[in-house]
């Protein structure tokens, strides 16, 4: 039996629909035009999971609810149902469509598993029902509701039924209209009626999706039985490892939109390296994307995301076990554990490279998303930190290419402030999550800030005040700065002497009101200053 | 007037708290470690200056002046008393070549005990302050530093030439702020008893 755990794959096929002249409206209801469309699309793309060019609105459809259907976008739910219906999917015309895809994509991809993608009884009964009818509902007329959901969970267990017989390895349900819940009613209102979905496959793998912040629901998702929780994109997967039990695997969660669809081929694969040198090492991780690929995704992103992916699983595979142990003594701050570890490590020849990203970085940036939710405070992250360095500074005589890297963020404390410490902190913290820094040290004039940024080019610069009669220093450099045309560094400012209001008042881009935060705040900034046209409007 | 320290506080969960040291074994065990080298190294030195108000008002001038907080916080006083606790530079150097040498956690930590320490022996003096003149019948006024409010931090600069001929090596650069960091000023009032009868 086919496990989820090690496989790549990019969720549903949505731009497979590029690959034929005929528009998505035509696509949707014709089971050649579909086959033909996603077996191109797999010719180009390896994924390790393939699925069949879903559609949200197919089962809403099928009871009832008026459909909408264009030749450029996706199917879609213009209406609640006037009546409810609960048709057989044998005798559903699009059910029977998909079911046919994947036939074909077992026959022609017959070593590869194929899913299911069914959608969850709450979110159908909020198509059928309306959005707001069902979750107001859920407070008022919770009898009616689990009504409803029974009528849908039985359209979604024949529907599945239809295309695991038809062939399909995974059971994988997308519960979107779930997250919506109050954490306290979904098991009641979702949890339950998608263990019973789980049930049609009670060996076989199966996969729950759903949309955005879970992290309130994650138990409850776990206590559905699936064997696999798909990850929005907006969760860090390092923060809430460690609340999902180890049967259960880890899918996602590289960004869809952001990068799979904006971003130059190059940097997909960066952040899918990224992304797979942190997560590559659990046992119980599935590298995906952290929602569907866009219909508009560029083919090639797609292909690139699997092929590096694949690549890096396949480097971190043989030192697996050693690269996660690693990660966890630096994690733990347990130096004398990490200097052990890292020197029978060099006898083993490894890359450091991936020493670095797989396992020093990764239990840094473990406490750091452990950090933002308030798990552990900043002393523990310092622990990290240390340890971090202990195993370093074996590392660091191999990694040439460290001195090449163009600078990425010009540091200092201002004019008349000399306090250090958390500037070095800043420093310190964000050179462990990967960042070039050039520190100017303290007491540094707004004509050093200037010159430093200039001659660097550094698009960040960073600026710290301790001192409330330091905060006219940080107005007077940012002006200095500012001054030097369009292509100025983002500024962002901290420390004692800095708030929200100070920062505004200053006209800084950003404020953080610690060393972890500023980091966060560099990364983003870097990640937007690659993709402008992201962000236009 | 040089104050006696009268105690050195003990690694509770006080200081932990203050610490955020947390429940992770390593960060405990070395914190405890650094509490030691952290008293082996400060040498804790307070002192007292009173003045009558007029004359705070005098040696203070400017600042005094300027600060509505001030003059609303010595309306009724009769005396002040200027207090100033250090614990010396060896902490904050050491910190600094922990954190040169990327030990960041003892030097973050380190940092932070001196931090605590200083606080902890100016509310010592504080406290004999108190008691100093409530022996004598008065009130006085909570503790208040240049910084606070819209008292300025350069008001420092007159503690520093107050007392530089008990603590000669105390410095201050251009824009306020005192060298040993690790040192805290404070003016107290005392107020006479029908003030606070009413």
């Amino acid at each position: 039996m086919k496990r989820l755990p090690g496989l790549v794959f990019p969720i549903n096929a949505l731009p497979a629909c590029q690959l034929v002249a005929e528009g998505i409206n035509e696509l949707s209801l014709n089971a050649s035009i579909k086959s033909k469309a996603v077996s191109r699309y797999y010719a180009r793309v390896d994924a390790d999971l393939l699925f069949f060019f879903s559609d949200i609105a197919i089962q809403a459809e099928a009871m009832g609810a008026p459909t909408a259907f264009h030749s450029g976008t996706m199917p879609s739910v213009k209406g609640s149902a006037s009546e409810i219906r609960c048709p057989s999917a044998k005798d559903v015309d699009r059910m029977r469509v998909n079911a046919e895809v994947v036939r074909s994509l077992r026959s022609d991809f017959s070593e590869k598993m194929i899913s299911t993608m069914v959608y969850g009884p709450f979110t159908v009964a909020g198509q059928v029902a309306g959005e707001q009818t069902i979750l107001r509902a859920v407070i008022d007329k919770p009898t009616e509701v689990r009504s409803l959901l029974e009528q849908t969970l039985a359209v979604a267990q024949d529907y599945a039924s239809l295309l695991l017989d038809a062939g399909a390895h995974v059971l994988w349900v997308s519960d979107p209209l779930a997250a919506l819940l109050p954490p306290d009613r979904f098991t009641e209102f979702a949890g339950d009626f998608l263990a019973r979905l789980f049930d049609l496959q009670p060996h076989g793998p199966t996969a729950l999706h759903i949309c955005g912040d879970t992290t309130l629901i994650i138990q409850q998702m776990v206590e559905t039985n699936v064997q696999a929780i798909s990850f929005d994109q907006c969760m860090d997967l390092m923060a809430i490892e460690d609340h999902v039990a180890q049967g259960v695997t880890i899918v996602g969660n590289l960004e869809p939109v952001e990068i799979l669809e904006l971003a130059p081929e190059r940097e997909v694969a960066e952040a899918t390296k990224d992304l797979a040198s942190l997560m590559g090492v659990k046992r119980n991780y599935a590298l995906s994307t952290g929602c569907a690929a866009p219909s508009s995704a560029p083919i090639e992103n797609v292909a690139r995301f699997v092929q590096t992916g694949k690549e890096a699983f396949r480097e971190i595979e043989p030192h697996r076990e050693y690269l996660e142990r690693l990660g966890d003594c630096v994690h733990r701050g347990d130096r004398d554990s990490v200097s052990h570890l890292i020197q029978k490590g060099r006898q083993l020849s490894m890359n450091p490279l991936l020493v670095v990203n797989s396992a020093l970085m990764r239990g840094v940036r473990k406490g750091s998303a452990r950090y933002e939710t308030r798990q552990c405070f900043l002393p523990e992250i310092l622990l990290m930190v240390d340890a971090f360095y202990e195993a370093y500074r074996y590392l660091e005589a191999d990694l040439r290419l460290e001195q090449d890297r163009p600078v990425q963020v010009v540091l200092g404390t201002v004019q008349g402030d000399i306090h250090e410490i958390g500037k070095d902190l800043v420093r310190i913290i964000m050179e462990t999550n990967g960042l070039k820094v050039l520190d100017l040290g303290a007491d540094v004039s707004p004509e050093e800030f200037s010159d430093a940024s200039r001659s660097t080019g550094a698009p960040i610069l960073a600026l710290s005040a301790f001192i409330t009669s330091a905060r006219k220093q940080l107005a007077k450099t940012i002006d200095l700065v500012s001054q030097s045309g369009e292509n100025s560094a983002a500024v962002l400012v901290g420390g004692a002497a800095v708030n929200q209001h100070v920062a505004a008042s200053v006209r800084a881009d950003g404020y953080a009101k610690d060393a972890v935060g500023a980091v966060k705040l560099a990364m983003r900034i870097l990640t937007e200053r690659r993709h402008p046209v992201a962000r236009q409007g | 007037m040089h104050g006696k320290v009268e105690s050195i506080p003990p690694l509770n969960g006080r200081v932990f708290r203050y610490l955020r040291v947390g429940d992770n074994p390593t960060a405990v065990k070395t914190a405890e470690d650094l509490w030691k080298e952290a008293l082996g190294l400060v040498v804790p030195v307070t002192c007292t200056r009173w003045l009558e108000a007029n004359d705070f008002f005098s040696i203070f001038h400017r600042y005094a002046q300027e600060s509505s907080d001030i003059r609303r916080l010595l309306a009724n006083a009769t005396d002040v008393c200027l207090m100033i606790a250090t614990v010396g530079p060896a902490l904050e150097q050491r910190a600094r070549d922990y954190l040169a040498n990327r030990e960041t956690f003892r030097g973050y930590m380190l940092d932070r005990m001196g931090s605590y320490l200083v606080e902890h022996f100016i509310r010592q003096l504080d406290a004999t302050v108190e008691r100093q003149l409530a022996a004598r019948g008065m009130g006085f006024t909570r503790r208040y530093s240049p910084g606070y409010g819209d008292f300025s931090l350069e008001a420092q600069s007159v503690f520093v030439n107050m007392l530089s001929d008990i603590m000669p090596n105390l410095k201050i650069t251009a824009h306020g702020l005192l060298l040993p960091e690790k040192t805290v000023t404070a003016i107290k009032a005392g107020l006479v008893p029908e003030i606070l009868s009413g």
